[in-house]
């Protein structure tokens, strides 16, 4: 008996140590801009959420090749096919990424761009809302976004699949 | 009777009922997710993101850019052809004033408004003829900067209905022109397209 009691604890313990870890999980902020090293960049998936591509731009305003670049991230139904960096001929931080559609279907996406300066500080933030995208089964279109500041270094892009009027 | 009474505090109840609003929230006046077929909010915040987009990252506009003795540029406000868009509702200006705002921030041009000389001249007039303020403290008259461009738009759109489909076509255009030389240095635009299925049942 004492050693049933014993179980039945330690099961108790592990379940609130689970349930503790998903909750925290489920709160921690997508994607810090400010993690990672020059030329980087990191794609990840938000859980029902979309994805998140982060990125930390070269001195010459360029990115490297990302091993994620091209691979299905988690559930959704599209792909980042490609992604690239310049600066524009102002000095304006310009990013561009390749969605290719694995649907069978025409899907949307909503996609919006925020930029960081050295800091990690949002730039113009709250001036970079939700843009729409449509495609065809298995269509690849072009995103593209400019900073709003020659002090921007880093970006981050969130992605997502929507259907109007939910 | 009874029975009359209590159907009639019911319906009386039901139509109370449907006729409450709910609670206001505040949304994201980007998110596409809830579009209506007019240009709304959303469509404007993604068009004026997208000129602004297309502004920084233009050769012709790098040209005459200058950080350090930025270009003056005077706005017009966006002309609406009246022939194919009848929506009241459409807010031009809201188009102008966003990407003005972004583009002032990013420090590459500095903006003088058409729009408001009529109130800066009043404001002037007071300060120097009224007697109510201190002549040392008063804006001189005559210091304006000269426009060196011209940033201005028109609004047109389309309609096409079928016994199934409405459907709305936008086309927004902007033009950033030299005074001068009447050069046009930078034109975008963008189209926005609505369409909503019919019912076949339903308002």
């Amino acid at each position: 008996m004492p050693n049933t009691i014993q179980t039945l604890k330690l099961c108790s313990v592990a379940i609130l140590s689970g349930v503790a870890a998903l909750i925290f999980s489920g709160c921690q902020a997508p994607g810090n801009p400010n993690a990672g090293l020059p030329g980087e960049v990191n794609i990840q998936s938000l859980p029902n959420a979309g994805i998140e591509i982060t990125g930390i731009l070269n001195a010459d305003g360029s990115l490297n090749l990302s091993p994620q670049v091209g691979q299905r991230m988690g559930r959704g139904d599209f792909i980042v096919d490609n992604i690239r960096a310049a600066y524009t001929d102002s000095g304006f931080p310009r990013v561009e990424a390749s969605l290719s559609s694995i649907s069978r279907g025409r899907i949307s996406i909503q996609y919006r761009f925020a930029w960081f300066d050295a800091n990690g500080m949002e730039i113009a933030a709250g001036t970079g809302g939700w843009n729409t995208l449509s495609l065809a089964a298995r269509e690849t279109a072009t995103i593209q976004g400019v900073a709003r500041s020659q002090d921007a270094v880093q970006f981050r892009i969130l992605a997502r699949t929507f259907t109007p009027g939910r | 009777m009874k029975t009359l009474i209590s159907a009639a505090l019911l319906a009386t109840l039901l139509t109370l009922t449907a006729c409450t609003s709910g609670p206001v929230v505040r949304t994201d006046p980007t998110d596409p997710s809830r579009a209506t077929l007019s240009l709304d909010q959303a469509d404007v915040n993604a068009t004026a993101s997208a000129m602004v987009d297309s502004m920084l990252a233009s050769p012709a506009v790098a040209r005459v850019a200058d950080v350090n003795n930025p270009p003056t540029i005077v706005v017009l406000p966006i002309r609406l052809d009246v022939n194919t868009i009848t929506d009241p509702r459409i807010n031009t200006d809201a188009i102008t004033t966003l990407v003005r705002g972004q583009v002032i921030n990013s420090g590459i041009f500095q903006f003088v408004d058409a729009t408001r000389r009529a109130d800066i001249a009043a404001e002037l007039a007071y300060q120097h003829e009224s007697g109510m303020v201190r002549s040392d403290t008063a804006a001189q008259r005559g210091q304006q900067i000269g426009a060196n461009l011209i940033l201005e738009g028109t609004l047109s759109g389309f309609a096409s209905d079928t016994n199934r489909t409405r459907q709305r076509g936008y086309v927004i255009t902007m033009t950033l022109q030299n005074l001068e030389t009447g050069i046009i240095l930078w034109q975008q635009t963008e189209q926005v397209q609505k369409l909503q299925q019919r019912r076949t049942i339903g308002f």
